[in-house]
């Protein structure tokens, strides 16, 4: 993942809804090497318009059922934590001004634009708007 | 704010939290072009 990282035109993060000992936990289990932050009161999902999906599409729906063998054909685990498994994702890029260029709304768990998408669609928006001296990581602030 | 974003309008000024529980803002990935990749769930 590192190598496909290093050929990104841009910044990747990612957001979730868990709260901080939930994103500690996956740091360390997973060390997908991503910046990994928080949104308990999903506030950016609902400014972004990631909505909630109908238990039909979350549960019942075949697309859902062979995403789901094809995880588990690869060794994943589901794991119970008691999260919403019904708050729906998606995916954005930002330039560098800082301005929405792109957003994909998921419809189901199964519905993400592929990888080669995502970058596709990072490096348009940093062509637009070149990165000017060092990447600015979000700084944390207590 | 009113309505979702759409493209060509700035991010919001949103907190986010960091792993140990320090406070970040969505605004703050401005600066640089990012992909932020928004998880249905963790697990």
């Amino acid at each position: 993942m590192s190598d496909q990282r290093a050929q990104l035109a841009g910044g990747l993060a990612c957001i979730t809804f868990a709260e901080p000992p939930l994103l500690a936990m996956f740091e360390r289990e997973l060390g997908l090497g991503v910046p990994l932050f928080g949104d308990p009161e999903r506030a950016s999902y609902r400014a972004f318009g990631f909505g909630r999906g109908s238990v039909r599409r979350v549960w019942l729906d075949p697309r859902v059922w062979r995403a789901y063998a094809r995880l588990l054909a690869a060794g994943q685990r589901p794991q119970v934590n008691g999260q919403d498994k019904l708050q729906l994702g998606g995916d954005a890029v930002i330039d560098a001004a800082g301005t929405l260029t792109w957003i994909h709304r998921s419809t189901g768990p199964d519905d993400r634009p592929s990888a080669t998408t995502v970058a596709a669609e990072l490096a348009e928006a940093a062509s637009v708007t070149p990165r000017s001296g060092p990447p600015p990581a979000p700084r944390a602030r207590r | 704010m009113s309505g979702m974003l759409r493209p060509g309008d700035p991010i919001p000024d949103l907190p986010l939290l960091a792993p140990d529980g320090s406070t970040a803002s969505l605004r703050d990935f401005a600066g640089e072009a990012t992909a932020l990749i928004f998880l249905r769930h963790l697990g």
